[in-house]
């Protein structure tokens, strides 16, 4: 498809605003971050390579020195390296929810947001992916942790939850690669017919001879229905296995069962509160208001809540279960955690918990995206924070030795540096992939339309059948 | 007894691991401690034993303060009761080489494994340094070299050969010295004979001087340490955690107690 | 594209549809004689099964059995199964509605009716109360070394059952306002029935006001009664099956018996609706899609249950802590027919039948899919509460024996019987809610394919 030869009047009878123009102005709205660059992105993207840079440095530093730079110690042998871990790994899960989940449940919205959240997802896996290589204590042979035949004859342990850890994270980040590229070839294909140089040479690799036919709209829908489902368990096992790499050990306050789907909704919380920050950034940023609407906020809004209440549910019902034993061994982590640690949980509960539900319910505050952007970052705050609680109160009251822990400098800019790297990342990717799907938008428009029922005309949709 | 006699308490795991008194084991020779806390004077001489013949790092007074200890095996010590009626006991704690160790099955890379003679053994070439280990010891007696380790002079020049110096990154722990375990075993192969009864010893064991740590083959009745493996005072430590120990410690006798 | 209008059904054709009214017409009229020839004798059978089971708690139960671990451990299971399913079927009810999905329309009244078998656990919990006395009077033999626990005030217990079920009634009630009111009108003026339902009916007159309120009403209720089942499957998750059983204290109990009871609601409605559809003459508002998406949700919820229990033993297994392994393995050990048959039932079947089209798309098929179901969780009821009795007593005398087999009966028929008389004044489809599907959704071919057409936005609850 070479681009529109004629202008297909898309859209309702009376409204020509934008969403419903024609697809040369979708095109050209939705390709801007890409085609055009201001003074802002470089700046942007210079402060996170800079904080990402830093980073490197104090890793190069760890390198040298040891892991006796960051504040792990007996019996915290786990901690801020792999609290980012945890958290990162758990924001990568916003794309798939939004792009898999919400499309098996025919929840049309979405389009707009998958591009942007699969972004997000890819992005923050990366960073996740980094940190169980940073926190070894011989980083320089992690390769051992990977399967391949060598003259030792040596071969990783697939008893230990790690090496789940690495096969899953492996897979999620094939799988939502895949997921990603599929949907894009035929943006790129769009791109590669508005641009010149070597943006055009760029995009022409990229889209693999994408040229819009029958067959191949087709063969890309199989496709997507097929890793749709398929990367459903594969979400669910990667926080399960990152939550296995706790509730596998005897550690009280960690071998808990309850600790897999514990883990799942929590990485559905902070990947719902990224969502939203990253919407509303994007929106701001690229001007895609008339694309990403109140009515997108206020979904996001709903499912965050739902969520909130789940995530409630399973910690309450992990502290509880422990209170309950009245055996010296599990209470004490949770007497820790409510005494010396009280405004730990008292973080995690104001932000987690008292600021969702108090601003959540109202529908004022779920269409507006500012706010909505600000209970995105509590949720996220809630959520490092709870890795905090989840990772450090049980080691700190092991089975024969306490010890309290306090993170160093080098825990604090490592931390710093993951946010720099995964902002760069974005940015990075922001100039080179349009931010809202222009294909997935343009078949929303085509899907709806304007019912008439006696007097009243309802606005409908022609429901996407994922599996077709 | 038919199945539906049986009681559920009745039923033990088939999956668990036989403890050493139930069923015999498949060990040729099984190592194992008894350590007597009624000899125990805590006076801390297994400490600096182990720390001499296994090359164990010094950590210096601000690692320690930050919870850093290099100690392959660590004196306890608890206070009982208010001043007039103090009592201090005293608890040496050492890597248990647990029959059903909970450090083995998390290590990604096999540098932890059981080996035939009821050892849990360390591979520290193979360490990545992954500290699942130690998160999972429920003893907390496993080390982990945050940094390079080093001598002052002239301690570097008391090294011992026969043990590994490690580097950084790399977990470590008691080994029950398997340096001299291998020492004595090549010893007696060389001289063409068995290896006679409580031939060896471990560092801390020759060490201490109320003679509190008994090591040997708890498989051989001929050495000391089976005459007080089961001793009736004796106990293991964190039964609740199904690890199985291999050291066995005498409770200490008060003088008020009459039980025993 | 496309401007096609009256795709969609409009609400007036849908409220002139006779197939609406049938469920009021039913309630109306006298049933037709050969009908009710049948309602009279499975009233009668099933009063009677009651009636015996009954005598079976109070007067023998009572009195001869104090002591007897098997009594009580099979009369605990099936007095828990029944409460759990239960409240599965209303609270499956109340997630139908929050997920906006259009086909719940039909049967939503048929779920909320199980909330009536909440009056008859009121009379039934005393022989509940009196098992967990049981529990713990047993457990203390002398024998026993275990470290008995109480569990928490009973208090909690009756309080989150009770406002799951009294939730339950208020939400059955204020949604049928509206058909009471039709029946108040369309009955003769001056006969029993008008005076029934003009009591019934709350002065109902469908203005835009009550209906405002109605819809809020429903609103609160719906959250309400999610979190108080929740919060009643919890506490009777670890009231009953880990309380006693020291050292076992699996964190994920709480949710496994949730998505076990919420499973079991969706078995339990797909018979009821089976039995409904055939009932209703002229055909009804229950097509293959009611079946087809019930169960694909049987499907989603066998998955998850799957998934508890997987975590639940990988945990016990990995860890190999005495105390949580040789419960979870000695169980097994113990009874491996009925382990398979658990996980078989909860797992195998709700997933991997309902994967296959024709099984999940015929009466018949999904019928058996759903008795297996039940049957699959009603023994893990059984198998998890094993350990809180068995420590102590040998396995033979826990199986199950003729008495407490009547008394499974029993309150199955109890079950069936809050159905029979309930569907005597409650339409057993909401008028104002059966046609509503097709208001909202509707199916259309063009050209080759068929495509389905779905409101957008569907009206919410303002907040």
């Amino acid at each position: 498809m070479s681009g529109p030869v004629v202008d297909i009047e898309l859209g309702r009878e009376e409204a020509k605003s934008p969403p419903h123009a024609s697809t040369s102005k979708i095109n050209l709205d939705l390709t801007r971050n890409v085609l055009d660059t201001t003074w802002k992105w470089w700046a942007v993207l210079a402060f996170f390579a800079a904080l990402t840079g830093y980073g490197l440095l104090v890793v190069c530093y760890q390198f040298y020195e040891g892991m006796g730079i960051f504040g792990n110690r007996r019996p915290e042998y786990w901690a801020m390296p792999i609290i980012n871990f945890v958290f990162w790994a758990g924001v990568a899960l916003s794309g798939t929810m939004i792009s898999a989940i919400l499309r098996l449940v025919h929840a049309g919205w979405r389009r707009q947001l998958t591009r942007m959240t699969e972004t997000l997802t890819l992005c923050a896996l990366a960073v996740a992916g980094i940190f169980p290589l940073q926190h070894l204590g011989r980083n320089w042979v992690f390769f051992w942790l990977l399967p391949y035949p060598n003259e030792r004859q040596l071969w990783p342990s697939y008893r230990s939850p790690l090496l789940w850890d690495a096969s899953a994270i492996s897979v999620y980040l094939a799988t939502s690669f895949m997921f990603w590229y599929a949907g894009l070839i035929p943006d790129f294909a769009v791109l590669r017919d508005r641009t010149i140089g070597w943006r055009n040479s760029l995009y022409t690799a990229l889209s693999l001879g994408w040229r819009g036919t029958d067959r191949e709209w087709k063969r890309l829908r199989t496709l997507s229905g097929i890793l749709t489902v398929l990367i459903i368990p594969v979400f669910v096992s990667l926080h399960t296995i990152v939550g296995w790499d706790f509730g596998m050990s005897i550690v009280p306050g960690w071998h808990s069962s309850i600790f897999a789907p514990y883990f799942v909704c929590g990485a559905l919380y902070s990947g719902c509160g990224a969502v939203l920050i990253v919407m509303c950034l994007v929106r701001h940023a690229f001007q895609l208001q008339d694309y990403i609407l109140p009515m997108h906020f206020d979904n996001i809004g709903k499912i965050l809540f739902s969520i909130s209440l789940l995530w409630f549910y399973f910690f309450a019902g992990d502290a509880w279960s422990d209170w309950f034993t009245n055996d010296p061994n599990h209470v004490s982590w949770l007497r820790f955690m409510f005494g010396g640690y009280k405004w730990v949980l008292s973080t995690i509960m104001f932000f987690g918990i008292v600021i969702p539900f108090s601003t959540l319910p109202f529908h004022k505050i779920r269409t507006s995206p500012w706010p909505m952007l600000m209970i995105g970052l509590c949720v996220n705050v809630a959520m490092y924070t709870e890795r905090v609680s989840v990772v450090i109160p049980p080691a700190a009251r092991d089975w024969l030795t306490w010890g309290d822990y306090t993170p160093t400098w080098a825990d604090l800019s490592v931390s710093a540096a993951a946010i720099g790297l995964f902002g760069f990342l974005y940015t990075l990717l922001t100039k080179f992939v349009p931010m809202i799907s222009l294909w997935e938008h343009k078949e929303g428009v085509m899907t709806e339309g304007d019912e008439h029922v006696d007097k009243a005309v309802l606005p409908v949709v022609i429901r996407e059948e994922a599996i077709s | 007894m038919p199945l539906s006699q049986k009681r559920l308490s009745d039923m033990k795991s088939v999956n668990a691991k036989p403890s050493l008194e139930e069923e015999s084991t498949p060990y040729v020779r099984k190592w194992g401690m008894v350590i007597d806390l009624d000899r125990c004077t805590g006076c801390h001489a297994c400490e600096s034993a182990c720390a001499m013949e296994n090359n164990v790092p010094v950590g210096g007074a601000e690692q320690a303060h930050n919870g850093r200890l290099y100690q392959w095996i660590r004196v306890e010590r608890y206070w009982e009761g208010s001043f007039p009626n103090v009592k201090a006991r005293f608890m040496p704690i050492l890597c248990q080489q647990c029959d059903n160790a909970p450090c083995e099955p998390v290590c990604p890379v096999y540098a932890t494994y059981h080996n035939p003679e009821g050892l849990n053994a360390m591979i520290y070439n193979r360490c990545v340094g992954t500290r699942y280990c130690g998160n999972n010891c429920p003893y907390s007696v496993r080390m982990f070299n945050w940094f390079e380790p080093t001598w002052d002079e002239p301690l570097d020049q008391q090294l011992n050969p026969d043990v590994t110096v490690r580097e950084k990154g790399v977990m470590e722990k008691c080994s029950f010295c398997i340096q001299r375990i291998r020492r004595a075993e090549e010893r007696a192969d060389a001289e063409g004979r068995d290896l006679e009864p409580d031939e060896f010893t471990t560092a801390c064991a020759s060490a201490c001087p109320p003679n509190a740590i008994t090591f040997g083959d708890v498989k051989d009745p001929r050495w000391s340490v089976n005459k007080l493996y089961n001793d009736p005072r004796r106990f293991r430590l964190l039964e609740d955690a199904g690890t199985s120990p291999s050291v066995v410690y005498l409770k200490d006798i008060d003088q008020e107690d009459s039980s025993v | 594209m496309f401007k096609h209008a009256n795709i969609l059904r409009s609400p007036r054709s849908v409220a002139l549809d006779p197939l609406a009214n049938e469920p009021i017409r039913m309630v109306l009229e006298e049933p037709s004689s050969r009908r009710l020839v049948k309602l009279r004798l499975a009233t009668t059978v099933c009063a009677v099964l009651v009636i015996v089971a009954g005598g079976v708690i109070w007067l023998w139960g009572y009195p001869t059995q104090k002591n007897n671990p098997g009594f009580w451990h099979v009369t605990l299971v099936s007095l828990l199964f029944w409460l759990s399913v239960t409240q599965g079927m209303f609270a499956l009810s109340c997630l139908l509605r929050v997920g906006h999905g259009s086909w719940r329309y039909p049967l939503n009244r048929l779920l909320d009716m199980s909330s009536l078998f909440g009056v008859w656990v009121f009379l039934l919990l005393p022989p509940l109360v009196e098992a967990r006395h049981r529990i713990y009077a047993l457990g203390s033999s002398e024998e026993s070394d275990t470290i008995w626990r109480l569990a928490g005030p009973l208090a909690w217990d009756a309080v989150a059952i009770g406002t799951a079920y009294v939730a339950g009634w208020a939400l059955l009630f204020l949604t049928s306002l509206p058909d009471f009111a039709i029946l108040r009108d369309r009955s003769e003026s001056g006969s029993k029935q008008e005076r029934l339902y003009r009591r019934l009916a709350l002065n109902w007159r469908g203005t835009e006001k009550q209906w405002r309120s109605l819809r809020l009403a429903e609103g609160v209720l719906v959250v309400g009664i999610i979190v108080a089942f929740v919060a009643s499957q919890t506490v009777l998750g670890w009231d009953f099956q880990l309380a006693a059983a020291r050292d076992w204290d699996s964190s994920i109990f709480a949710p496994l018996y949730t998505i076990g009871s919420l499973l079991g609601g969706t078995a339990l409605a797909v018979l009821v609706m089976t039995f409904v559809d055939r009932t209703i003459r002229g055909g009804s508002f229950l097509t293959i899609r009611q079946y087809d998406n019930l169960g694909r949700v049987m499907i989603a919820l066998g998955l998850v249950w799957f998934y508890f229990r997987w975590c639940d033993y990988l945990t016990a297994w990995y860890g190999r802590l005495p105390s949580e392994w040789l419960i979870q393995n000695n169980r097994v050990t113990a009874f491996p027919i009925l382990a398979a048959i658990m996980v078989i039932g909860c797992f195998g079947v709700p997933v991997f039948g309902n994967m296959i089209r024709i099984f999940r798309t015929t009466r018949a098929g999904l019928c058996t899919i759903s008795v297996i179901v039940l049957i699959g969780l009603a023994v893990q009821r059984y198998l998890d509460t094993v350990p809180t009795f068995a420590p102590n007593y040998p396995l033979a005398a826990l199986k199950p024996t003729i008495p407490t087999m009547v008394i499974f009966a029993g309150l199955t028929a109890l079950f069936v019987l809050t159905y029979l008389l309930a569907a005597k004044y409650i339409p057993i489809m909401s008028w104002w809610g059966t046609g509503k599907e097709g208001t909202r959704t509707a199916t259309r071919s063009f050209g080759n394919g068929t495509v389905t057409v779905m409101v957008a936005d569907p009206p919410v609850w303002e907040t």
